[in-house]
């Protein structure tokens, strides 16, 4: 797939995830891997990115296993942009679907 | 690779970032094999599903440059950050680099270009030296200097113009997904 398509995509996709609930790095990592074929590596640069532009926020939290987890919670903006990103998806994809079935 | 391996080649890596950058984004790393370990992966796994450490620190590399060259556009921030851009395989390496070797190419002409004709005078008179001939061309380099002035003056606008069609460029580059997704 196109790199930079799929960056895009993979910054919905962890706004998304962190919209449903506060996420740390290596559950996002987790959560996407099982879907998306991805260098894990990439996702903490994008989190670093999303936090910088105001998307997100952190917050350290201990845990019982393992050591302190850095979790990530989405700002009232990020939630506009998760709404909007996911919007122009769906419409791509009707798109593609409208194009690929000739409708 | 194991863990000190990985950390220690990403750390290598990643040098032009501030300390506190570069550490809080070495302690992302260290959390996640500490992650990986605790749910029973080897080392050599987590490493093999991050990627390598030199793909992961180009991805940084990128984005800080790109930030820099947002916050603070100079020809120098931008050339790094469309590099940065072209070494991760993100840009299209013609699109980017032709507009930005004419661009160069263009300015580089009109500063030569600008230079000669501000000195043309001077040029002038050394070869005929201070004599009746020189001042009979007086007239003729009063204009060539005004017109090296006036080029001087593109020249510098130029440079202004070039910067941001440049950043024009580098901005469409990043923001291509969203407009895919539109």
């Amino acid at each position: 797939m196109n790199v930079q398509f799929k960056k895009g995509v993979l910054e919905l996709c962890v706004l998304s995830l962190i919209a449903r609930r506060d996420r740390y790095g290596y559950e996002l990592v987790e959560e996407i891997s099982k879907s998306i074929e991805i260098a894990e590596g990439t996702i903490y640069p994008l989190l670093r990115r999303l936090t910088k532009e105001g998307f997100c926020t952190t917050y350290l939290a201990e845990s019982m296993e393992g050591p302190p987890r850095k979790y990530y919670r989405l700002t009232p903006e990020g939630h506009e942009v998760q709404q909007r990103l996911l919007r122009e998806w769906e419409q791509f994809v009707q798109g593609v679907q409208n194009v690929v079935k000739g409708e | 690779m194991t863990k000190a391996e990985y950390l220690a080649e990403l750390e290598k890596r990643l040098g032009d970032l501030s300390a506190d950058e570069r550490a809080e984004l070495l302690a992302d790393y260290e959390a996640h094999f500490e992650h990986g370990r605790a749910s029973g992966r080897s080392d050599e796994e987590i490493a093999e599903r991050l990627g390598p450490p030199q793909l992961v620190a180009r991805e940084i590399q990128y984005q800080l440059s790109v930030d820099e060259a947002r916050a603070n556009p100079t020809v120098r921030r931008i050339a790094r950050a469309v590099f940065a851009g072209v070494g991760l395989g993100l840009m299209n390496v013609l699109m980017l680099l032709i507009p930005f070797a004419i661009g160069m190419l263009l300015l580089a002409g009109l500063f030569v270009l600008a230079a000669y004709l501000t000195v043309s005078p001077v040029l002038m008179l050394v070869q005929d030296g201070w004599s009746v001939e020189f001042l009979l061309k007086l007239p003729l380099a009063a204009g060539l200097l005004g017109l090296g002035l006036i080029f001087w003056v593109a020249a510098v606008k130029g440079i202004t113009l070039f910067v941001k069609w440049m950043l024009a460029i580098l901005q469409s580059n990043v923001e291509k997904v969203k407009e895919k997704l539109k």
